[in-house]
């Protein structure tokens, strides 16, 4: 705990959290705009890639994907350096915060499967992403999903105490029951060529 | 030609207005403070700590026996603190001198913890701290 406040006390820490020379926030600003895009450069991707191993959008050839990975590495790596900096700033807070370390976990594990995607898809028998996806990375797929959906959720759970992190999450949980229900559902009712094309035939 | 670029510009002009839609990425008062428990404090400005997301004001009041109680008070970040025209060194001149704040006590029970929402200083200019709950000192009571 003395460890927390030693860091939260630290130099950097304090000049991130009380900058304000002339006039502007910009390094806290700046970090907080980072680590939002980072995410986005990161998640946005990754999820693509898992719905389309699961069978959405197969007009997208799956080997194709595999020029967003260096995105979502530099997405990666924006949160991660954005997010070291930003730690100090809360420390105490941060690190005394169950739903932190839900965070953390979920992002390494998805992280971890991420690589374990790539090697699956992109680089395992299946080669260049050519041939249809393996059960294995179906299951990777839905595994990667799964922990985005933890991650997203408890970052946004950080922001919150008590009764609103409750409602919150009870909220995304309704929502998310929803999605895969209609998700599900849809699948199995329109099973034509896709919304793209009929869109396109229809003009 | 035109047909088959008319989805993805469709698309492109959706998610430019989705991109629009404001960050609400900031946590709940009501969470942490009962707007129903507000009051004015008046005591001795210590010490500040002004920094994000939120800035802290630290106040000597003296209670019943007569001791003096650190009370704190949690104000917005640092640019809306700006924006109700209340900076740094406005707090810093009044250092040692009496002010009154209007404050909501936090809801953990933890005692001499407020969210701020208005101060008073001794010349008698009014500043906006925080989110305002209730009026202007309390008007909206």
């Amino acid at each position: 705990m003395e460890f927390l406040h030693w860091l939260q006390d630290s130099g950097l820490a304090t000049w991130v959290r009380e900058s304000d020379a002339l006039g502007s926030t910009f390094p806290y600003t700046f970090l907080l705009a980072l680590h939002a895009i980072g995410l986005a450069m990161l998640v946005g991707p990754n999820v693509a890639v898992d719905l389309r191993i699961l069978g959405y959008g197969r007009s997208v050839p799956l080997g194709s994907m595999e020029g967003f990975f260096r995105q979502m590495w530099v997405g990666f790596w924006f949160n991660a350096l954005s997010g070291l900096v930003l730690l100090p700033t809360s420390a105490v807070t941060f690190l005394t915060d169950p739903i932190f370390y839900v965070k953390l976990g979920s992002i390494a594990l998805a992280v971890v499967t991420l690589q374990m995607i790539y090697g699956e898809v992109f680089r395992g028998r299946s080669g260049r992403g050519d041939t249809p996806p393996t059960t294995k990375a179906k299951i990777l797929a839905g595994t990667s999903l799964v922990l985005w959906v933890v991650a997203i959720v408890s970052g946004r759970l950080m922001a919150y105490n008590g009764d609103v992190r409750r409602s919150t999450l009870n909220a995304f949980l309704l929502l998310l029951l929803l999605l895969l229900v209609g998700g599900v559902g849809w699948r199995a009712i329109a099973r034509g060529p896709g919304w793209g094309v009929s869109l396109r035939r229809s003009m | 030609m035109t047909c088959s670029h008319k989805p993805s510009w469709f698309l492109a002009v959706l998610c430019a207005f989705a991109a629009a839609v404001p960050a609400l990425a900031h946590h709940s008062f009501a969470a942490e403070f009962d707007a129903k428990k507000c009051s004015e404090i008046t005591g001795v400005l210590t010490s500040v700590d002004w920094q994000n997301p939120h800035a802290y004001i630290y106040v000597d009041v003296k209670s019943a026996a007569g001791a003096a109680e650190s009370v704190t008070f949690q104000l917005s970040s640092i640019s809306n603190l700006r924006r109700g025209g209340m900076e740094r060194k406005n707090m810093i001149d009044n250092f040692g001198k009496a002010v009154t704040v209007r404050g909501c006590a936090a809801k953990n029970g933890e005692k001499n913890r407020y969210a701020a929402s208005f101060i008073k200083f001794p010349d008698g200019k009014i500043y906006r701290l925080g989110q305002d709950v209730e009026g202007l000192f309390g008007t909206n009571n």
